[in-house]
């Protein structure tokens, strides 16, 4: 259950009947914008999950349809490929209010501020707690919003601004935060979700192996010319592993942040390696080390996985030679024994040794002597 | 949450959803070293097999598995604790039912990551705050060492669990937000010569179903506990209830912690780490905030893994073990199982009964009812039935094609086993194999609610014959009298749906031409299924698996063999030499 964000596009068609705006790709260009109706004024913004739009230029107020692609080129130009486009709606700046809905263990949470738009952030204690039920806000609004985050999994709206008059209200801006593991049953899909990082080959490729298996996987660049390149299981050694580097002065040297964990497939570990050896290979750092590890793992099959590793690094093993990398490995759990054995033997073999480990030494101190060799 | 020292003094049984080899495996391991007499595992639910084999030790058992939830509660009783091992959409669901069928259980483990954050929330507010103890969501579950293991925590390999002397009851509470890590600090513990008084995971997930406020003040409640351990990471505000219990003096052993996730504070944009609760959304939910407000409440916060060992490392040792821990040395799983026979200590046993019992007992046809049915049958009824049906079935007739081809069999000099085999291998589709294509016929009628017209129309629209229905010689009129004999037990049972379908078919045939009444195999077919329901309560999916096992040819093969042979030693009494046809007798075109 990971909160991940829709498109501000998807979160309205959710929350407004008939919303008139309309979703645009630049390959569907022409085709997106006869979506919409003539004699309209529009707004056209960047969709990709990016906040503060206006401050950054990511936003083109009053474009006439005709001039709606032109509009959405100039904004292609800085890098981005999703858009939305909306009529314009015209109104007061004192109109403007703020609302958030958050699921909670305890129910609903509502934040409301009557002092919406961009004022909100400097009026932060004008932002106030409620109960759905007494917020001051049209009843079928709220209403609305209740059901649409219970049947589509919706675990954070925060729109803003949102303009009221009488029982009529309309959506300024929207961003939703849904819940990953309701997509099975709800009706945004894949497709509605941004990610305002854009992907490398290695991500992408690791995040569509995350979709498509009951084990979880997880790759992210952090320094793409990184010195040390980790492959680690499980969520929280992974993060206690990044943190050593962190504590130790140095961060900037971590080419990336990833895990695999839940019993992947030796398939899946070697794919998973492949991929993170192909971003590492891009680096410019001069010396770079893999650490491989992880805590002594419940049911993640040692010897299985490190199978699927190997097969990896051995088709990789020339290019790393020439790169000069070596690799760390500590690890534990079931066939441990085994794995190590089969790992320090092919390092050895294929002039990649740096270490391995068991869980005799802390699960830490791999991190040590990689840094060891790579920031030397 | 339960408190300790309860699971403790009962530790239950476990029901188990799903299917999950080294996870069920590794519970029967730590239940063998703990000196448990038996599995805490007492079935499974799952559509995979009726029974599942594990090791005991060195030896295996068999696991019971049922297809619903219900059944397994109809054939187990009570149990106390559900381990769920199902996919995350169907966690919900399968929990819910779990407890409907099990009101009084105390509680359960969920394993699934990706369980929606509305369903656990739901889980939490309906079964957690209600007094049962439901572990996860995405999480590794509860360890007691010495009493009961609900979950993967701890390991699936055995030799994890001895390693880390899993059989001991100590007194360092591990509890963790990260199933991995949970593992790691257990081996930490274990290493510095610590032994552990439970181990809790509560998950990685947003809306775990027992929180960590709940694991820490079970962790003070149980007097075994003199410490507890905690390992945290970045994302949400649990660690500020923990802060708060101990500020408040509701907690009051002494803390050592780990929060991680300081590398996120690197960064600029938030990073989501592995797990899903994992990203800080604001200053108070990342790593070092929280560290703080624990640091200031009195526990000992460690900034590095090394710390953390080494506050461990401190605590007050005990090297104490248990003496009795099995050794398990060698395993080779059996290539099969059986339930029918094996070698007691009172000589030879056939289905639960020895031999010499048998012998004494001296009723064959209970023996025989027992066999065919893997169990002592329930009722007198049953017995009476397949003795009838045995002494109805022996012969009829030299001519009929399995007796034909004994009796050639025999008179070309072949022995006593070829001239059977002949006989036997003869029993199919048109001769003597129609019982259980006609019980298969009632069966998909009533269970499929077929009106018997409409069974009727279909065949004669394929142009295929009914099985049970028709004889050679008998027709409305002049009944046959063996079936007249049969017919009798349907007056013996409360209820018969099965023999009412054939006898409606039979109207409606019967109707048509004279001679398509409800044979002998019909009758036997219909009032098994009827006496199997009724009288030994099988259920549908019961008596299905034994149409689809040929069951019901069993109740015509048995007593033929007793003909068959008879025609076997007749022939080799009356010695008439080799046969051969008559050329007369062959249309040679």
């Amino acid at each position: 259950m990971s909160r991940i964000k829709l498109s501000e596009f998807a979160a309205k068609s959710l929350l407004v009947d008939d919303y008139a705006g309309a979703s645009l790709r630049i390959d569907s260009l022409e085709s997106d914008v006869d979506k919409l109706a003539d004699d309209e004024s529009y707004i056209v913004k960047v969709d990709q999950g990016i906040k503060k739009r206006g401050k950054q230029g990511l936003i083109v107020l009053n474009v006439s349809k005709e001039n709606i692609s032109e509009a959405v080129r100039s904004l292609a130009d800085k890098g981005f490929s999703r858009f939305v486009a909306e009529p314009m709606f015209p109104h007061e700046e004192s109109e403007e209010r703020y609302v958030s809905f958050e699921r909670t263990r305890g129910g609903i949470s509502v934040h409301y501020s009557e002092r919406g738009g961009v004022n909100v952030e400097d009026n932060p204690e004008s932002v106030k707690a409620y109960a759905p039920e007494d917020v001051p806000l049209p009843k079928a609004f709220v209403e609305r919003v209740l059901r649409v985050m219970d049947e589509q999994h919706l675990s954070f709206i925060e729109i803003n601004p949102l303009v009221v008059r009488g029982d009529n209200y309309w959506l300024l801006d929207a961003a939703v935060l849904a819940d990953s593991a309701g997509e099975y049953v709800t009706k945004w899909t894949e497709d509605d979700v941004v990610d305002p990082h854009v992907p490398s080959d290695s991500e992408a490729a690791v995040a569509e192996m995350n979709q498509n298996s009951p084990a979880a996987f997880s790759f992210r660049v952090l320094n793409p010319d990184g010195a040390l390149w980790l492959i680690l299981s499980g969520g929280g050694a992974s993060i206690t592993i990044a943190d050593e580097a962190m504590n130790r002065g140095k961060a900037d040297l971590i080419g990336n942040y990833g895990e695999y964990s839940g019993g992947p497939t030796t398939e899946e570990s070697y794919l998973y390696t492949k991929h993170v050896i192909e971003q590492l290979l891009l680096s410019k750092s001069p010396k770079k080390a893999i650490v491989i590890a992880g805590g002594v793992a419940n049911f993640t099959d040692v010897k299985k996985t490190f199978k699927g590793v190997i097969q990896a690094l051995d088709e990789y093993s020339d290019a790393l030679k020439t790169q000069g990398v070596k690799v760390y490995v500590r690890r534990g759990g079931p066939n441990e024994a085994e794995g190590l054995a089969m790992m320090k033997n092919f390092l050895e073999g294929s002039g990649l040794f740096g270490s391995v480990h068991g869980s005799d030494i802390l699960l830490t101190e791999v991190i040590t002597e990689a840094l060891e060799y790579a920031d030397a | 949450m339960r408190s300790l020292q309860d699971i403790r003094s009962d530790p239950g049984r476990i029901l188990a959803l799903g299917n999950y080899r080294p996870g069920f495996q590794a519970i029967l391991d730590f239940d063998y070293l703990s000196g448990k007499s038996e599995p805490s595992i007492a079935g499974i639910v799952t559509s995979a097999g009726k029974f599942q084999k594990y090791f005991w030790g060195e030896k295996e058992v068999l696991l019971p598995c049922y297809p619903a939830i219900g059944q397994a509660k109809s054939a187990l009783g009570d149990v106390e604790w559900m381990f769920n091992v199902n996919s995350g959409r169907r966690a919900a669901r399968s929990t819910a039912d779990f407890f409907t069928e099990f009101p009084n259980a105390l509680g359960g483990h969920i394993f699934a990551e990706d369980v929606p954050e509305k369903d656990a929330i739901e889980l939490y507010n309906k079964y957690q705050t209600s007094g049962k103890t439901l572990i996860g969501t995405a999480g590794v579950g509860l360890l007691v060492p010495g009493y009961l293991k609900l979950g993967v925590v701890g390991g699936v390999d055995y030799r994890q669990l001895v390693a880390n002397r899993l059989m001991t009851p100590g007194s360092v509470a591990v509890l963790s937000a990260s199933g991995g890590m949970i593992n790691e600090i257990i081996t930490q513990v274990a290493a510095s010569s610590h032994t552990i008084s439970f181990a809790l995971c509560f998950g990685g997930d947003r809306f775990p179903t027992t929180t960590p406020k709940e694991a820490f003040l079970a962790a003070e409640a149980d007097d075994a506990t003199t410490h507890i351990v905690y390992y945290g990471e970045l994302g949400g505000q649990d660690e500020y209830e923990l802060a708060d219990l101990l500020t408040t003096g509701q907690v009051t052993k002494p803390v050592i912690c780990y929060i991680a996730g300081v590398i996120s504070e690197n960064f600029d944009t938030p990073v989501q780490f592995g797990h899903a609760k994992a990203l800080a959304g604001n200053k108070s939910e990342t790593a070092s905030a929280k560290r703080n407000a624990l640091a200031n409440a009195g526990a000992t916060v460690a900034s590095s893994m090394a710390d953390f060992a080494k506050a461990i490392s401190e605590l007050p040792t005990n090297t104490e073990e248990r003496k009795d821990i099995p050794v398990i040395e060698s395993r080779n799983g059996s290539l099969f199982s059986s339930t029918i026979s094996k070698e007691g200590d009172d000589g030879y046993e056939f289905v639960g009964t020895s031999m010499q019992a048998w012998a004494k007992e001296g009723d064959i046809a209970t023996q025989v009812t027992t066999a065919l049915l893997g169990k002592r049958p329930q009722s007198v009824l049953t017995v009476d039935f397949i003795r009838t049906v045995f002494l109805l079935s022996a012969d009829h007739g030299p001519q009929v094609s399995g007796a034909l081809n004994t009796i050639v069999t025999a008179r070309a000099g072949k022995g006593l086993v070829d001239s059977l085999a002949a006989g036997l291998l003869t029993i199919g589709p048109r001769f003597g194999g129609a019982v259980s294509d006609a019980a298969n016929e009632w069966f998909s009628g009533v269970t499929e609610a077929r009106e018997p017209a409409e069974h009727v129309e279909n065949y004669a629209k394929a142009k295929k014959y009914i099985g049970g229905i028709g004889h050679k010689k008998y027709r409305i009129g002049l009944p046959d009298p063996r079936t007249t004999l049969l017919a009798e037990y349907a007056d013996r049972l409360p209820s018969h749906r099965y023999f009412d379908y054939a006898k409606a078919i039979e109207a409606i045939t019967s109707a048509k031409k004279g001679n398509l009444i409800l044979n002998v195999d019909g009758h036997i077919a219909a009032l098994m299924l009827d006496i199997l329901e009724q009288e030994e309560k099988y259920d549908e999916q019961s008596l299905k698996q034994l149409i689809d096992a040929d069951f019901f040819n069993a109740l015509f093969v048995i007593p033929r063999t007793v003909g068959f042979v008879a025609h076997y030693l007749d022939q080799k009494r009356l010695d008439e030499g080799l046969f051969r046809l008559p050329d007369d007798d062959v249309l040679l075109a």
